[in-house]
């Protein structure tokens, strides 16, 4: 108290000019004393998260692969319902995603999605057959381990087949919707493709939100779990899933292509291999094109090379999300390439097709 | 009311009377003086009405219309070049001028010619900035407003023209980019089986060697 009267006292007898600059000093102490404060705080999270951390370590290596592992667990044998939203470029969708295992007389894996807002196609999977459900429309069914919607394939198979192209990162812990995530990057090696980010579930080991970031670190199209609800068993809603009918997929010699080997890929980016190549019409312009798909188990992208358009300024690149449209001009014949990879390397491919 | 004495004296000149009304409205008029020039300038308008006379008037009343006029005049013109610079309001104008007059003319006013004229210049300043910002608010509000919604909508529209004309110029390229896309999606969804096939055989062909 005596300290501070005194300083009082000397405060009032300086002038004015002197008066400020104590205060500015004063305020410079504080700011730099509340910084430390900050600082101190982050800390502490890291010293809990260690601590989390290490009762998991002592029973298994803890690396990327086993949090992708755990994913795929996951995915094909938990009981949850989820809402789900993905933001493409300024498209934002919804989606109702219910998974389940119903063991009664044969294991049914159970799986349907479907979006949250208007009549759009809804599918529903029993273990390997997934079928679409359109309004107006017959439903069809093919066969797929996984609804191709808003989780790469690969987290349903094995991983580390992307440890070609790809090299996995175990980041830190963030926080997603209340409960607690584990971030892993699956990071290209060449940059030829979009990095994904994965944020798990430590709980659950599902995903929470999922992102195609770029080189510069900028997360461009990204799907988002807005709840999770999950369960013991299989709930009612599960097990009506899965008494549905559904229709049988038509067997592989009907679905045969002709293949087209006419064109020569110069320049494909490592890790992708060719999945399909056929001719066929494309069904809006009834146009015909030879087709090649190529996958790295994570991202795909189509190559089509058609007959020349009179119009249109080459090279033609277009964005959205994740995903480039790249069109050009090539000796006599137009080349596209769509796909989930930067427009960059779509070019690339695109201007590495030749005739044989 | 006040004329109603005279209306006799005009039925009178306009013929309207009988003998009666005749004789007593004649003399009613001979008694004042004012009845007299009332029936002079009554019979003078009723000749002229009638182009029976041409209007012969005395100079003084011109000289009494023309000394007015004078008289409006020199007070316009003395307004104008004290005042005009400082306001647009006739009110302010004929007040100011007004105030600077007595200003002037007062005592005090003469003895401190220096202050008057400074303030004179004051009151200038004054009224002017005071009205400038009157003026400009009366123009600055529409202009605020429109300035913003003229430059918001002339960009949309022109953009939305541009991407409107734009497909119409290059609707085949649109519509293969567009059947493209679709083909695309459509592809990725019934490929799994068929991919999953080829990675495993991958898998096997990696294995091998």
């Amino acid at each position: 108290m005596n300290c501070y009267f005194s300083d009082f006292k000397r405060l009032i007898s300086l002038k004015t000019f002197n008066c400020l600059k104590l205060v500015l000093f004063v305020s410079l102490l504080s700011s730099h004393v509340n910084a430390s404060t900050l600082n101190d705080v982050p800390n502490e999270k890291d010293n809990v998260e260690l601590t989390d951390k290490t009762p998991i370590t002592s029973t298994e290596k803890v690396n990327a692969e086993f949090w992708l592992a755990k994913l795929k667990t996951a995915l094909t044998e938990s009981n949850f319902q989820a809402g789900i939203v993905t933001m493409k470029a300024d498209k934002t969708t919804t989606y109702n995603w219910v998974h389940g295992v119903v063991d009664d007389e044969e294991k049914v894996e159970v799986e349907s999605i479907s979006p949250l807002i208007g009549g759009g196609i809804s599918n529903l999977r029993h273990n390997k057959v997934v079928t679409f459900i359109e309004p107006n429309k017959e439903p069809y069914s093919i066969q797929s381990d996984s609804i191709r919607r808003f989780i790469p394939p690969i987290f349903y198979q094995d991983s580390s087949q992307l440890t070609d192209s790809y090299q996995f990162v175990l980041v830190s812990k963030n926080q997603i919707g209340g409960r607690s995530a584990q971030l892993i990057r699956i990071e290209s090696i060449d940059d030829t493709t979009y990095n994904y980010w994965v944020w798990i579930d430590v709980q659950s080991a599902l995903p929470l939100r999922l992102a195609f970031v770029n080189e510069k670190s900028e997360v461009i199209e990204q799907v988002l779990m807005t709840h999770l609800s999950l369960f013991t068993g299989p709930t009612e809603e599960i097990i009506k899933l899965s008494q549905h009918n559904l229709p049988e997929p038509p067997s592989a010699l009907i679905a045969t292509h002709q293949e087209t080997n006419n064109w020569n890929m110069s320049w494909i980016p490592n890790g992708f291999s060719l999945i399909k190549s056929d001719r066929h019409h494309l069904s809006i312009t009834r146009e015909v094109s030879d087709y090649y798909l190529f996958s790295d188990g994570l991202v795909e992208f189509s190559v089509y090379v058609q007959r020349q358009l009179e119009s249109f300024n080459s090279p033609l690149v277009l964005q959205e999300g994740a995903m480039s449209f790249v069109m050009v001009r090539s000796d006599g014949f137009d080349v596209t390439v769509v796909g989930s990879i930067p427009p960059e390397t779509a070019h690339k491919i695109a201007i590495s097709v030749k005739s044989i | 009311m006040t004329n109603k004495h005279l209306e006799s004296i005009s039925a009178l000149l306009d013929d309207e009377v009988n003998q009666s009304e005749l004789d007593s409205t004649l003399q009613q008029t001979v008694d004042t003086t004012e009845n007299v020039e009332a029936f002079s300038r009554y019979s003078l308008i009723g000749d002229v009405l009638r182009n029976e006379q041409l209007l012969e008037t005395n100079g003084s009343f011109a000289a009494g219309i023309q000394a007015a006029i004078a008289n409006v005049e020199q007070e316009v013109v003395t307004e104008d070049s004290s005042v005009v610079d400082i306001s647009s309001h006739v009110n302010w104008r004929s007040k100011v001028a007004s105030k600077l007059k007595q200003f002037s003319q007062s005592s005090t006013g003469r003895n401190s010619a220096q202050f008057a004229i400074a303030a004179s210049v004051a009151l200038v300043t004054i009224v002017g900035v005071s009205n400038i910002p009157q003026t400009n608010s009366q123009y600055n509000a529409p202009v605020a407003q429109t300035t913003p919604l003229v430059s918001g909508v002339a960009p949309v529209s022109l953009a939305s023209d541009g991407v409107k004309n734009r497909p119409s110029a290059n609707q085949m390229t649109q519509t293969r980019i567009n059947a493209l896309i679709a083909d695309h999606q459509q592809q990725l969804k019934a490929v799994d089986d068929k991919k999953e096939a080829i990675d495993t055989n991958e898998d096997k062909k990696v294995i091998e060697p």
